[in-house]
């Protein structure tokens, strides 16, 4: 649809250009359910930017209006208010005069419309029944604006009844009434039976221009006196005086000085810019010059209305979409494809059944080659749900390439995360444990008992308990801490237990003749005992008796600590957040951490069905966007992802890890032990966890969105990518803007990125800017950068 | 071995969460008494000696004993050279010093009092002597001597590994109330995500010389293609989709396109008249000086900077090239000087000298081995200069300060007390200084007195 509005440009006197004073904005306006929560943010330019915060004028706000905290986060009343429109506001305090605010409307639950079945109907009375949420007995079905006779079926289904004409298309809403009532978005219901074009095209109708009222004295014209211009389009007028030698003019807008933001502004010089949006109603104008202020002339201008940018074409992708995002390096057409076909136990058994993708042995590979390697592999994999694990994993027993610098200081290391990911988390330990990757990275190779000035080196006992298994605070089995009587924590372990476990894992050493031997990476460290301390050792309430073998005692050593009650939640947590969500609730940790005590067979540790209890919860599987929930991508997760999704791959020999690496994350090479990003880490100023933000500021998220432009726009040999699906679909807006949503969103594109999209293809020319401007935006979304 | 440092270490990883959550309740409070004082501004510029500065050729004893002692213990390595003439120094107590001759554009500032050496910094748990390091009796720093531990152990300001945290970060961290709410970065590096500006709290935002945040696909050419896309972007960046990881995500992305503006118009009608070096350190500290215009657009009172340069594990051939090291390093060094100078505020910047670890007195070869402690610069209008700080070391294989017959060093200033003097001017009180370097109580002084 093209939108038409009309304006009026005048010539008369004087105007003056607006001041705009720096002031406090709060983002953002909208509606807000019950018992819900918004966190807001001022945007103060002021020096210093703090602010207070208060709900109609309540600093605080309270249980009636609803509350707001130090931090912005508004959390609405559990019942709608009597006025259900509330005004939350940021006032600096150290300018009490400049404050900011935003209206929120308190609704009911909203109601939800998912589908309508049958999704079409024949010309003539209908039946339909509607499927979605929160529908409740007062709730009335709508086609358009006309409420149909409604019978209520449950909180998720109803039925309507009402009569449809040939050829049309029926927007259905659900409404449900009443103080705070909502409406839910429409679902088209086609009407068979006939053939019609859906979407006239309207024909621009100007408003006649009313005639100049000149002077025989004076006389005024403008040009151009019609012209169409798109939202925040500019024109410039001309304005020619005679009969008088003052010609001096001012322009109007329909009858205001340099016009606004509402009807478009116009400068001095006669340069007007459209507004942004299309204007509501058509105004008229007059015009006059400064001598003779009867005299004026006025052109028109038709402002079109924004393009018609469609609704969504359905989440019937969302799903499989959600699963494959959890499970995989993010979901290509044709897995979203198969996974429908197939359903969750089955791809779940599939993909624990496929054969391992080899990962090379490195031979006269260089470490470049190991990381661009790594790269292809996480994009093209058919194990995938393997590689995701493996992945997740290895960002918890972390080794890095910044100090295991040769390729069989690493690739070997690979293949103990791989083999493990569907095994047992007690043997993937012992394999850890003894890799001389890992005994180089965390010093436990050459680690002998003491002996005169050299005592055991403690780096692989603090980090094997603070990092691989327990933490540094007992926890709950729903993974919050345990807190004393004090309300404090309570540390797992202290220095003496670290000694002792040290001591416990004296005595290996890389593969060689001596007791010590130089770095060999060929085989697993060898038990020395010559240099393990024989005595007893003590920890984590276990006992080693005195004169065990360096073998036996890392055996209990590992078995001691792996049955420590932390391990499971512990584990589980982590393994959350590197695939679901950052915020997990308690009850989902347990019921994982739970899997991780017991597999239903009595086996403790089994990864397989840990992930699958990850997967299969019902919190991840809830397709209901919760307004905390998802996870940041981290760069390589990002761009990996937006690759398979146009249904491509990185190349084995590509020049993306230098790249990577400006953007926080070296393959395979994070800083330290502890990660490229903290576990914990909270989004700045907010009180979630949010742990891939660690590493997104403004230039790695400027950096990724350079490497979002390059692989639509110039992939090179680095990125191979199938761009048919939607260079076929660039000359349909709305088309090309549903298969972006379909591929991304998984027909989640709300509406209002939906229109701002529209307006940006409809102004490009050529069908490469339009396929790479709906893709550039869509993955520059905050909507895609979270995984949700 | 002794439980205290280590413990101090899961205390304060444990008791950070709890830290940061005290620091935004006071907020509000520190404000309202701050709106009423005059604007402040401070920053901290740390430049890494990647790969262990030889500080024994950095800073060098003139006085007749010491000289000699030094000639000796350095054979073929002993300075002046044919590549490298001394530039002569003297503390304020009348000892002769010199440096290396790579140093001469910015040893002059050392004459106006605008530049401190401090003797002999490193990593340590606690005071250590030679006879406490032969006997094992005291805890040493994991891994010393491994570059990639001691990076990292330099960073973060702890001895034994990282903790996921860097020591200015945890500086940004305890001063992040004076930043009030303002959205622009406190902690930059200009060498990628450091863990050095990493606090509990801070993110250590990235910047690249050169790299003025555009995004690539709103700069194609004819512009009727890349403005409706800048446009549409900004709706869809700024629409509430009520989704806070969204939103979060979206923050950042507008927070780049802010700094994208604001570093352009730094770039160009603002730019500022001191001319830098082309070198890639050079360019690092402009874009530093950069930032540091903006303050008054941003509102930042504090913030910390971390630009590096590598090239100093000189193993051999180690004349020229570290000569050619520390010109770089001082011709870099004076044009930030002039620029915070320009801008008015060389007294609100203080510059120092990082690095892995100092190397053997003894040569090998035509090189040097990887040592312990080194003697480091602080630069600044703030900086007491012109004089030398902690204890000069006796140069000597075997001698006392040596762990073994090589001239490894012992530090005999801590970087805690180093970072700890600093982190005092910046504003970190003695609470949070605890949680910022937990080991600085095993020292006898916590500010050794070169900022005023």
């Amino acid at each position: 649809m093209r939108a038409l509005a009309f304006l009026w440009l005048l010539i008369a006197a004087a105007c003056s250009a607006p001041a705009y004073a720096a002031d406090i904005t709060v983002y953002s306006s909208g509606n807000i359910a019950i018992a819900d929560s918004r966190q807001l943010t001022a945007y103060v330019p002021l020096s210093p930017s703090t602010v207070t915060w208060a709900v109609n004028g309540i600093p605080g706000g309270n249980s009636t209006v609803g509350t707001v905290s130090d931090t912005g986060l508004y959390k609405s009343p559990a019942t709608v208010p009597a006025a259900n429109t509330v005004t939350v506001s940021a006032t600096s305090t150290a300018y009490p005069t400049k404050s900011g605010s935003v209206t929120l409307t308190v609704t009911q639950v909203p109601v939800q419309l998912w589908s309508i079945s049958p999704p079409s109907v024949p010309a003539g009375s209908f039946t339909i029944r509607i499927n979605g949420a929160n529908i409740t007995r007062d709730s009335v079905v709508y086609a358009g604006d006309t409420p149909l006779a409604t019978t209520y079926g449950s909180s998720t289904s109803a039925t309507a009844t009402g009569t449809a004409q040939a050829g049309a298309q029926i927007m259905i809403k659900v409404k449900n009434p009443g103080l705070g009532g909502t409406t839910s978005p429409p679902v088209a219901l086609k009407v068979t039976a006939a053939t019609g074009d859906p979407t006239p095209t309207p024909t621009p109708t100007p408003t006649p221009t009313p005639a100049p009222t000149p002077t025989p004295a004076i006389t005024v014209t403008i040009a151009p006196t019609l012209t169409t211009l798109a939202p925040s389009a500019t024109q410039q007028f001309t304005a020619t005086i005679g009969g008088t030698n003052t010609t001096g003019v001012t322009y109007t807008v329909n009858g205001i000085s340099g016009g606004n933001a509402q009807v478009g502004t116009i400068t001095a010089a006669g340069l007007y810019t459209a507004p942004a949006g299309t204007p509501s109603a058509a105004r008229t104008s007059r015009a006059t010059t400064v001598a003779t202020p009867a005299t004026s002339a006025a052109a028109t201008v038709n402002i079109a209305g924004p393009p018609d940018a469609g609704t969504s074409a359905g989440t019937q992708n969302l799903a499989a979409g959600r699963f494959l995002e959890q499970a995989t390096f993010g979901p290509t057409p044709t897995e979203i494809t198969h996974f429908n076909q197939v359903g969750i136990d089955a791809w779940l058994a599939e993909q624990f059944a496929m054969p391992e993708t080899a990962i090379p042995n490195p031979g006269s590979m260089n470490s470049n080659q190991v990381q661009q390697q790594y790269l292809g592999r996480l994009s093209s994999a058919q194990d995938q749900l393997r590689q995701r694990v493996a992945n997740a994993l290895g960002q918890i027993i972390v080794i890095s390439m910044n100090k295991n610098i040769y390729p069989d200081e690493i690739v070997p290391y690979l293949q103990i995360l791989s083999r493990n990911a569907f095994g047992n988390y007690r043997t993937l330990l012992g394999e850890i444990s003894t890799s001389p990757q890992m005994g180089k990275y965390l010093d436990l190779a050459n680690s002998n008992k003491p002996s005169g000035a050299s005592g055991a080196n403690e780096n692989y006992a603090r980090e094997l308990m603070q990092l691989f298994t327990i933490g540094l605070v007992n926890l709950n089995p729903d993974g919050t801490p345990v807190l004393d009587a004090a309300g404090k924590t309570v540390p797992t372990y202290d220095q003496a237990t670290i000694q002792q476990v040290a001591l416990a894992l004296t005595g290996w050493t890389y593969v060689g003749p001596q007791n010590n031997n130089w770095e060999n990476f060929t085989g697993p460290l060898q038990p020395k005992d010559a240099n393990h301390d024989m005595r007893a050792k003590a920890f984590l309430g276990c006992n080693l008796p005195a004169g065990q073998s360096a073998t036996l005692d890392m055996t209990a050593t590992l078995d001691c600590i792996f049955k420590h009650p932390n391990v499971g939640p512990f584990i589980s947590l982590r393994l959350i957040s590197s695939l679901v969500t950052s915020n997990p609730s308690p009850a989902y940790v347990q019921r994982v951490a739970a899997v991780f005590a017991d597999n239903g067979s009595g086996v403790r540790g089994d990864l397989k069905a840990v992930v699958k209890a990850i997967l299969t919860d019902p919190d991840a599987r809830n397709d209901t966007a919760t307004a905390n929930g998802g996870r940041l991508r981290d760069p390589i997760g990002h761009v990996v992802a937006f690759v398979r999704a146009l249904g491509g791959r990185v190349s084995d020999t590509n020049g993306l890890p230098w790249q990577f690496s400006q953007m926080a994350q070296t393959p395979l090479t994070p800083p330290s032990v502890f990660s490229y990003y903290a576990p914990m880490y909270r989004i700045p100023k907010s009180s979630l966890t949010g742990p891939e933000f660690q590493i997104y500021t403004p230039t790695e998220a400027t950096l990724r969105g350079n490497m979002f432009w390059q692989i639509i726009a110039n992939p090179g040999s680095d990125f191979t990518i199938d761009l048919t699906p939607f260079t076929v679909a660039a000359g349909d807006t709305i088309q090309l803007i549903d298969r972006v949503d379909q591929t991304l969103f998984y027909g989640r594109m709300p509406q209002p990125m939906r229109q701002s999209l529209a307006t940006a293809i409809v102004a490009q020319s050529g069908t490469a800017p339009r396929v790479q401007t709906a893709l550039y935006l869509a993955a520059l979304s905050g909507l895609y950068a979270v995984q949700y | 071995m002794t439980i205290n440092s280590t413990s101090s270490r899961r205390t304060f990883l444990r008791n950070a969460g709890a830290g940061i959550a005290a620091g935004a309740v006071t907020r509000l409070t520190m404000m309202n008494a701050l709106a009423q004082t005059a604007p402040d501004y401070k920053a901290l510029v740390c430049i890494f000696l990647m790969g262990g500065n030889d500080g024994h050729n950095t800073l060098i004893p003139q006085d007749t004993a010491g000289f000699a002692a030094y000639r000796a213990a350095r054979g073929a390595l002993a300075l002046p050279d044919g590549n490298t003439p001394l530039v002569q120094i003297a503390a304020k107590d009348g000892r002769p010093f010199a440096f290396n001759g790579g140093l001469s554009a910015v040893a002059p500032l050392w004459g106006q009092g605008k530049l401190a050496a401090v003797a002999n910094v490193g990593m340590l748990v606690q005071p250590t002597t030679r006879q406490q390091y032969m006997a094992n009796s005291v805890t040493l720093p994991s891994n010393l001597f491994s570059h990639a531990d001691q990076v990292i152990a330099m960073q973060a300001g702890n001895p034994f590994g990282s903790g996921g945290t860097g020591w200015a970060g945890r500086i940004a961290d305890a001063v992040q109330s004076l930043n009030g709410a303002a959205a622009f970065p406190t902690a930059f590096s200009m060498n990628g995500a450091s863990l050095f500006c990493t606090g509990n709290a801070i993110q250590s935002a990235s910047l690249y010389p050169g790299f003025d945040l555009s995004l690539n696909g709103l700069s194609t050419w004819p512009t009727t293609g890349p403005q409706p896309r800048a446009q549409a972007l900004q709706e869809i960046l700024t629409f509430d989709s009520g989704l806070a990881m969204v939103q979060a995500a979206d923050k950042v992305n507008l927070d780049a396109r802010a700094l994208n503006q604001m570093l352009r118009s730094a770039g160009t009608s603002q730019a500022l008249a001191t001319t830098f070096p082309g070198t890639n350190l050079g360019l690092q500290l402009r874009q530093i000086a950069d930032i540091i215009k903006l303050r008054s657009t941003t509102g930042m009172s504090r913030q910390v900077f971390f630009a590096s340069i590598g090239g100093f594990d000189t193993h051999s051939s180690q004349s020229w090239q570290h000569w050619d090291l520390l010109r770089q390093v001082s011709e870099a060094m004076l044009a930030f000087y002039n620029a915070t100078a320009e801008m008015g505020i060389a007294d609100k910047v203080t510059t120092f000298t990082e690095s892995d670890f100092g190397r053997t007195l003894q040569p090998s070869g035509n090189g040097s081995d990887h040592g312990w402690g080194s003697h480091h610069l602080v630069m600044g209008g703030g900086v007491k200069g012109g004089d030398i700080y902690g204890t000069f070391p006796t140069l000597a294989l075997g001698g006392p300060d040596d762990t073994n017959l090589r001239g490894v060093l012992i530090p005999t200033t801590s970087i805690d007390q180093y970072g700890a003097t600093m982190a005092k001017w910046f504003g970190v009180g003695p609470a949070a200084m605890t949680q910022v370097f937990p080991n600085l109580g095993n020292f006898p002084v916590s500010d050794l007195g070169f900022l005023g």
